[in-house]
């Protein structure tokens, strides 16, 4: 049976490298594949069954284009060094035959036109759309004052995968010249009509625009977000919608909330793709396209500010451009990799502006290839904390095999056994973070102290605004952290409380102390916030402390 | 030499538009492929008082339902010896009872539909007419302005020299002006200024593409009227060279027909013998070129693969291989960041 240090298949699933021995392969041989196919990346982890108990043996993660083939002789050469002599010959076709669950990125995102009776209800069609993987390629409302041959224009030559229509009134379509607009610019047979709107539009609109045509319902909520995914899923050839990767890992985040019963923020960067996915509230998950300028929080500075290295403006532009134009190519400079990570920061953060912010949640998950093969687990911590800013204690964790997605496309009740399954295996925890708003910059924000039954009592650690500490503690290492704030300076929710004690689990960075505000206040001058920003990545990197004077 | 495959080059159909073509119609870029038109001021057609009806009861004797498109005296309602027709060829839109009005999009012919390509039509829809195109493709990774044609010409000798301003001048008026690393903002402007067709090179900077854009961009809107003009870079931004296999094909192909598709980053050579190709994850023994990170551009031989992953200069872990590259140099590189360079296709 196979036999692997769970410790050290955790510890170095977030270098992408397969876990060392011992290791005794199985005499039994049953194997299972899960691929999640990105839009860049495939990532596969190869889960095998010992002592009656599921585990993951091998992982790698490859360009997509690579294709299968090159993926599972990697796979091989991986598991080969460790397996069972008797096996070895038969290994490659155990593991080509070998059962798969697989999830699958759209290859590209929905086109919609959308025609409205009001701009408020443009507004809130075009959120919902692009909450569910579509982009807006044209709009029309009847109150946007547009002439009628500027408003047909905007419509002739869109070439949407679908049109929304989203009347206000129950007024019937033909008489509204809006309505004949998109029959005209949609020509027969064209790409289906949604309605939305109250029922008694049905008919009219469906007599109007024939057999393509399908009422949704009287409001912009899932059902119109349903409605989308199926055609996206439709449109990208994936048969089903929750094969389609980012829902999967949304439904694996439901499932994981549920089981260990803690609410869960999940966000999938991915090359392409950001799937948002709040586990306790399923409602709340959005699969958002690329190439959308979306803003990003008040007082927030943007990727091109916030790198740690001099780098030119030109050598910038032209190395995120190179980036988004070839995304499976790998940063091989510690530049290239400050500017990826801070591609990833205004990501995160945009969303978070797009969905609203982040609610206190007990654990975030990162997945996406740029936070599982970051070279150190701080730097992965760094992007989710700078990205999200998760207020007050957050355990987080990554999503290193990329089997989230794939364990998401079981059907029914079987994601959540799924997930059971390989709980073990699942994530890889990097700590608790503690995030502090308010104080004054320099000035102390707060000290914690750490106790750990049966452990010496630990030196208290003073946190300064601006500045970030971690408090070494081991995965599976838990504690009750002790924090005394300073005036003015909150954790979490506002509370007249000045003493708090939580309870924290360690990971591959520890405890970290996050006193950096939100936004994160930067030093005005280039050099100085240089340095501060590296400050920041030494912090976590090093498992240092401040020690009261 | 004669293309392979031929590329089939679509070209979308607007709402409205007729084919102008058939199938098997041989076209040259500027060839109308399809007529236009363009809607005008929208105007209201009394329906009521012609009809002698209220205005409830038109809706039941509409001949034509909304969206449709209508020909000049087209019958658009009938009650009994009466009709009401359309003024002119419009687009009905609805009949709106509250104003017992028709209202229409009254339509005039605009400018036609016209054919970027040399080919042959292979497919004709009401959405689509589809070109076979006698040329080789190649695609780019950054691009702007419209299509634009003329001979190729190759301005340097080297795939990593850059674009000289000075090497441009009014006799390169009409041509496709190829170099081999970069083209900066003064080479771009003096080209459109002697009335170059486009230029493309192996890299831009992201910068100068995005400002040349916006610039076209603001002049469109002003209608500034001036001749196409259109930018290619064929393998990234910056100022790496361009792949030496590509650059030495389009040398081979020099005064070829050629047309640039800035907006879809695409090259089209005409009638020119096939191009290397690039595939993914290149073998021992493959020429390749890095196509990402230090060394972008340059061209080698593969020759090692590492059993496991390497850390790379970022820290990241990944396969890598050991290039042997034409100038002399081994270096190890990501092997993500690689692509193999196949001599045709």
């Amino acid at each position: 049976m196979t036999t692997l240090d769970p410790v050290s298949v955790v510890a170095d699933a977030a270098q992408s490298r397969p876990a060392p021995g011992p290791v005794r392969a199985p005499t039994e041989t049953d194997l299972s594949l899960l691929l999640d196919v990105g839009s860049a990346w495939t990532k596969a982890a190869l889960v095998g069954r010992a002592g009656g108990r599921w585990r993951i043996v091998s992982g790698t993660a490859q360009p997509t284009s690579w294709g299968e083939s090159a993926l599972v002789d990697d796979l091989v050469g991986r598991l080969s060094p460790h397996a069972d002599a008797r096996l070895s010959r038969r290994l490659a076709l155990l593991v080509r035959d070998a059962p798969r669950i697989t999830s699958r990125s759209a290859r590209r995102p929905g086109r919609l036109v959308i025609l409205a009776d009001t701009q408020a209800g443009l507004d809130a069609a075009t959120r919902l759309s692009q909450r569910h993987g579509w982009i807006v390629a044209a709009a029309v409302t009847s109150d946007d004052r547009r002439p009628e041959p500027e408003r047909f224009e905007a419509l002739r030559t869109a070439e949407p995968d679908a049109w929304l229509a989203v009347p206000g009134s129950e007024a019937d379509p033909a008489a509204r010249p809006m309505w004949g607009i998109l029959a005209a610019a949609r020509r027969t047979a064209g790409a289906p009509v949604l309605v939305v709107g109250p029922e008694t539009v049905r008919e009219p609109f469906a007599s109007l625009f024939g057999m393509t045509t399908r009422w949704v319902g009287p409001a912009l909520d899932g059902t119109v977000g349903d409605a989308l995914l199926a055609i996206l899923a439709d449109v990208n050839g994936v048969p089903e919608v929750r094969l389609l990767a980012q829902v999967a890992f949304g439904r694996s985040m439901t499932a994981l909330s549920r089981g260990i019963g803690l609410q869960i923020l999940g966000v999938d960067l991915g090359a392409t793709w950001l799937a948002w996915a709040p586990g306790g509230d399923p409602a709340h998950n959005a699969l958002l396209a690329p190439g959308q300028d979306r803003a990003l929080p008040d007082g927030s500075r943007t990727a091109t500010e916030v790198l740690p290295a001099d780098v030119d403006e030109f050598a910038m532009t032209d190395a995120m451009a190179n980036l988004a134009a070839n995304p499976t190519a790998i940063p091989s400079s510690p530049a290239e990799l400050a500017i990826a990570h801070a591609m990833g920061i205004d990501r995160l953060a945009a969303a978070r502006q797009a969905m609203g912010g982040v609610s206190s949640v007990d654990v975030v998950v990162g997945g996406g290839r740029l936070l599982a093969a970051a070279p150190h687990p701080a730097d992965a911590a760094l992007v989710l904390l700078d990205g999200l800013r998760p207020p007050g204690v957050t355990q987080l964790a990554l999503d290193p095999w990329g089997i989230c997605g794939p364990l998401g496309t079981l059907p029914g009740d079987e994601v959540d056994e799924g997930m059971e399954t390989l709980r073990d295996d699942l994530l890889s925890p990097l700590g608790t973070a503690v995030v502090a708003r308010g104080g004054r910059p320099g000035q102390l924000a707060f000290r914690a102290r750490l106790h750990r039954t049966g452990w010496p009592e630990s030196p208290r650690v003073d946190v300064r605004s601006g500045s970030v500490v971690v408090i070494p503690l081991e995965r599976g290492g838990a504690g009750e952290l002790e924090i005394e704030l300073e005036r003015g300076v909150q954790v979490g929710e506002p509370h007249k409380a000045r003493r708090l004690r939580v309870n924290v689990t360690g990971g591959a960075v520890g405890v970290i102390l996050d006193a950096r505000d939100d936004p994160i206040q930067l030093p005005t001058r280039p050099g100085d916030a240089r340095t501060v920003i590296q400050s920041w990545r030494d912090a976590l990197r090093r498992e240092g402390r401040q020690v009261s004077g | 030499m004669p293309a392979t495959d031929p590329y089939r080059h679509q070209v979308p159909l607007p709402a409205l538009a007729e084919p102008a073509v058939a199938v098997g119609s041989e076209v040259q870029p500027g060839d109308e492929l399809a007529r236009t038109v363009r809607p005008t001021a929208a105007l209201s057609l009394p329906m009521t008082r012609p009809l002698r009806r209220k205005s409830a009861e038109v809706t039941a004797i509409l001949t034509v339902s909304p969206g449709t498109r209508v020909r000049a005296n087209q019958r658009l309602a009938r009650a009994g010896d009466r009709e009401v027709r359309a003024p002119s060829e419009a687009l009905f839109l609805a009949y709106e009872p509250g104003s017992g009005s028709a209202r229409l999009l009254p339509l005039e012919s605009a400018d036609a539909l016209r054919s970027d390509v040399r080919g042959i039509v292979m497919e004709v829809t009401d959405r689509t007419i589809t070109v076979a195109v006698p040329a080789v493709v190649l695609s780019g990774i950054g691009g702007t302005g419209p299509s634009v044609s003329g001979p190729l010409s190759i301005l340097v000798d080297d795939p990593e020299a850059p674009l000289d301003p000075t090497l441009i001048d009014a006799d390169l008026g009409g041509r496709i002006i190829v170099a081999g690393s970069w083209a900066s903002a003064e080479a771009i402007t003096r080209a459109r200024a002697v009335g170059v067709a486009g230029i493309v090179v192996g890299s831009l900077h992201a910068r100068d593409l995005a400002d040349f854009a916006g610039l076209q961009h603001r002049r469109s809107l002003l209608g500034t009227a001036a001749p196409p003009f259109a930018v290619l870079a064929l393998d990234g931004f910056g100022r790496a060279g361009m792949d030496p296999a590509r650059f030495a094909w389009l040398q081979a192909n020099a005064g070829q027909q050629a047309t640039i598709l800035g907006d879809r980053r695409r090259l089209l050579v005409y009638d020119a013998s096939p191009a290397p190709v690039r595939a993914p994850r290149p073998s021992v023994g493959d020429r390749l070129v890095i196509v990402a990170g230090p060394g972008r551009g340059q061209a080698g031989l593969l020759a090692e693969v590492s059993v496991q992953a390497m850390a790379v200069g970022s820290g990241i872990s990944t396969l890598c291989g050991m290039v042997r590259l034409d100038s002399g140099r081994t270096v190890s590189v990501a092997l993500a960041n690689v692509e193999a360079s196949l001599p045709t296709g």
